[in-house]
């Protein structure tokens, strides 16, 4: 494999100042060399010096780890193109868990011929028209070929090869593709700590709000640390509400409306009005249950909206007090939702089968779909709050807890369960394909440019064409095998058959457990073209007098 | 009480339960009569029945029981909610994995893995939980799949009713009503006003089923050469290239098809026909 590496070392431009004629490519080299000995099963490890000298270099071999570790290099015109990679690197193992050794070795590879393409004289716009063509065909192939994961045990078959292709810690694989299996592709999964060193599973039904009770003086039975109800009208009102007339205004339109029991999802709850539910609550007329949702700003209204899609309310503004109040004494029969069943304690609550509009759902879930999958959105926070919306949305959520015989090893591997766990619900969502870059080689091998092209995308588009067959010859070099003629003995194999690199022959993927979600691989694709388009588009370089400090992702 | 609604019918090898407007009754092949069960449930709208071997379940409006001696006792099912139930289905291997299900209008599906005696709600991605059929796949022992039709969308579990994901049923082929697998596996969907709508697996496409004359679909079920249809315009069967209209019955809500094939309808007005092609 060539590389230029060592080609270019010269004296670094000065600042401030512009770079013309800037080769992105030299930069996307630099750090996919630094993590491409972490593809395949066979992996290397990557030391990554620490900030003291106080402890050992972090030893790894997940490369989107390893890319958000490095953090700049020294000569600007590497850093740039290195920064391009590394968020890429970075936004696939948040979006996917996994793939981002792959995505280092196919963007590199494209950006390195794109480049060459461009220095004999190709237009950078018209090839990347060509790989952004090329791209899209990919993931089209990708689509028809994928075997949807069925149902029962091959299903279950299936899913325990995707795991093991990620995970060697078999009882955390394990529970996590009974948990995937049962709760399906879009529900959501908490990983949260444990204790013991052990695994733990649990199911909540329902969509579950962070938040709770905001007193226990209304649970029905004293001492019981969790409050259930049925047919309970739901109101949500962003405010504090405390004006003990007004609170009665708003319960007698509600017990008016036909409800029983109300549900007051609620910033907060005064003194007084405190007093007043407390004696509404002894004389049994209308059942309250006060509760909050643990969220602030954004964030918060975020979690209303949710409520109100999930049960059929309308979210009632008040956050000036006396505004609440009168909001909650004038409250409409419209206004107000239903649930089949509310649970609740002091730390969370649930509402299982709200009274939802269907359309308004499936629009909120395409919503937050499309948002998830935005090549934009890098923030950890975000995607993990966006995918906690979905599951909320889709109705239940699996808990996994997570324990190892020391904190590290804990954080460890709950990295890893939320990781995996990703990783499992983009397969049962998109099936899988042959894995260890034999599908991607073959659809690179299948692939022609459209005659409509001009000269120059054609270069674009069988460029990326010929760069698919990079992941494969990777793995083989990195298990000590000559990628040459596994190249060509897997490019001429049956659609099922793929090269196992630990021992060195080709063998049906479900049998060498070597299979990748076709998920991952459409990320994959649209990442490296992103980073290629970037690279080989981009011209010129300006310099700031002081180099930036960097930032994660 | 003579029963004035057939809201659902069960059919086994030469019998066939009818779950009425007044309580469940039963009809054998050799007696050819129909003749009142349980009459504790003799006062009770029964919305769904359904049955293997000794066992029968039947649905109301809060309520599942369920009989494991061929009806001659119940036992009511431990719910999480008073549901109202639409329909019941069970496994083809009820005897063995004892999964059964229950279509509600409010609470979406409920799962039973003790034959019928506790049912829980398992409704991961169940985005509508007004379901009003349930369709079981012939080959459940190795794909686990079942499909439920809701007043929205169509959906499909390949967990065995644990997590759903909605089928691409184009926007207008709603609401959904009933369920059955056509000519060649196809899965059929019936519409109250919409017509009938197939798709071959893996069911992402569908198209209206133009050779069905009818747009309201009241029940569905599938036959040996494929499946009959109850409908506002009477009873249809396929006879393996059209649909054709074997009964005038404008009011039929319930069908089934017993193992050996023989179909039966039941009516709003209380009657049920055995159905021939």
């Amino acid at each position: 494999m060539s590389s230029t590496r060592s080609k270019r070392k010269s004296v670094p431009p000065v600042r401030p100042g512009v770079v013309f004629d800037h080769d992105s490519s030299a930069g996307i080299d630099l750090l996919a060399h630094a993590v491409q000995g972490t593809l395949g099963p066979t992996p290397r490890m990557v030391a990554v010096e620490r900030m003291s000298r106080d402890h050992t270099p972090e030893i790894m071999d997940d490369a989107g780890t390893l890319a958000r570790r490095t953090l700049q290099l020294p000569d600007p015109r590497d850093d740039a193109g290195a920064m391009l990679l590394r968020q890429a690197l970075w936004r696939q193992r948040e979006a996917c868990g996994d793939g981002a050794a792959t995505l280092a070795v196919l963007a590199n590879a494209m950006a390195r011929e794109a480049h060459r393409a461009r220095v004999a004289g190709a237009h950078p716009t018209l090839l990347r028209q060509g790989i952004e063509a090329a791209a899209a065909a990919v993931i089209a192939e990708l689509h028809a070929r994928a075997t949807v994961i069925p149902g029962g045990a091959h299903g279950r078959t299936l899913l325990r090869a995707v795991a093991m292709s990620l995970c060697q810690d078999a009882d955390l694989r394990d529970a996590l593709v009974e948990t995937i299996e049962v709760i399906g592709a879009e529900a959501g999964v908490q990983v949260l700590a444990h204790e013991g060193a052990g695994i733990l599973r649990e199911f909540v039904e329902g969509a579950m709000f962070e938040g709770g009770w905001i007193t226990p003086g209304f649970v029905t039975t004293p001492g019981k640390t969790l409050d259930r109800a049925e047919d309970v009208a739901i109101v949500a009102l962003n405010g504090t509400i405390n004006d003990p007339q007004k609170i009665i205004q708003g319960l007698a339109r509600i017990h008016t409306a036909g409800h029983r029991t109300v549900a007051l999802v609620i910033d907060g709850l005064g003194d007084e009005g405190r007093q007043m539910l407390n004696q509404i609550h002894h004389r049994e007329m209308i059942r309250v249950l006060p509760l909050r949702i643990t969220k602030a700003g954004a964030d918060l209204m975020l979690a209303f909206e949710d409520l109100c899609v999930l049960t059929g309310a309308s979210l009632l503004y008040g956050e000036d007090p006396a505004l609440a109040d009168a909001s909650f004494a004038a409250i409409e029969p419209w206004q107000i939702g239903s649930a089949r069943r509310v649970w609740a304690d002091d730390k969370r609550f649930g509402i299982i089968a709200g009274n939802r509009d269907p359309q308004r759902m499936r629009a909120a879930i395409t919503r937050l779909r499309k948002e998830l999958t935005s090549t934009s959105n890098t923030k950890t926070e975000e995607l993990k709050a966006l995918r906690t919306r979905l599951g909320r949305l889709n109705g239940g959520l699996g808990i996994l807890r997570v324990g190892a015989l020391t904190h590290q090893a804990s954080e460890t591997r709950r990295d890893e369960a939320n990781r995996l766990a990703r990783a499992l619900q983009a397969t049962l969502a998109c099936g899988v394909v042959a894995g260890g870059g034999a599908e991607l080689t073959r659809i690179g091998a299948s692939l022609k440019a459209p005659e409509n092209l001009s000269f120059d995308a054609r270069q674009g588009f069988n460029l990326v064409a010929r760069a698919l067959a990079a992941p494969l010859r990777t793995i083989a070099e990195n298990a000590g095998h000559d990628p040459s003629p596994v190249h060509v003995a897997v490019r001429d194999a049956a659609d099922s058959i793929v090269f196992d690199a630990r021992r060195g022959e080709l063998r049906n993927m479900i049998e060498a457990s070597v299979v990748d979600s076709v998920d991952v691989l459409v990320s994959i694709m649209q990442l490296a073209a992103s980073v290629t388009a970037m690279s080989v588009t981009t011209d010129a370089l300006v310099l700031r007098k002081q180099p930036p400090t960097s930032a994660n992702p | 009480m003579t029963p004035r609604n057939i809201f659902a019918l069960a059919a086994g090898a030469q019998y066939c339960y009818a779950a009425t407007n007044a309580g469940l009754w039963k009809w054998t092949a050799d007696g050819g009569a129909w003749k009142q069960l349980a009459p504790q449930f003799a006062p009770v709208a029964l919305t769904a029945v359904v049955t293997a071997d000794d066992t029968v379940l039947i649905g109301a409006n809060g309520d599942i029981a369920v009989s494991r001696d061929g009806t001659r006792t119940f036992g009511l099912a431990a719910l999480p909610v008073k549901a109202q139930v639409l329909a019941l289905a069970i496994s083809p291997n009820f005897a063995a994995d004892h999964i059964a299900l229950a279509a509600t209008t409010q609470d979406g599906v409920l799962r039973s893995t003790d034959g019928g005696a506790t049912f829980h709600a398992w409704n991961f991605g169940l985005i509508d939980m007004h379901v009003n059929a349930l369709l079981v796949s012939p080959d459940f022992a190795h794909d686990a799949t079942i499909f439920a039709a809701t007043d929205h969308a169509v959906f499909q579990s390949t967990n065995s009713g644990r997590a759903w994901r909605e089928l691409p049923l184009p926007a207008e082929a709603v609401p959904c009503t009933a369920l059955a697998f056509g000519h060649k596996g196809a899965l059929l969907v019936g519409t109250e006003g919409a017509g009938l709508w197939s798709a071959p697996a893996p069911y992402t496409t569908f198209a209206r089923e133009a050779r069905m004359p009818a747009d309201e679909i009241n029940a569905l079920a599938t036959t040996p050469r494929g499946a009959c249809a109850a409908t506002s315009n009477g009873i249809y069967i396929f006879t393996g290239r059209t649909w054709k209209r074997i009964h005038t019955a404008e009011d039929a809500l319930a069908l089934a098809v017993s193992a050996d094939g023989t179909a039966f309808a039941g009516t709003a007005e209380g009657a049920v026909f055995l159905i021939s092609e």
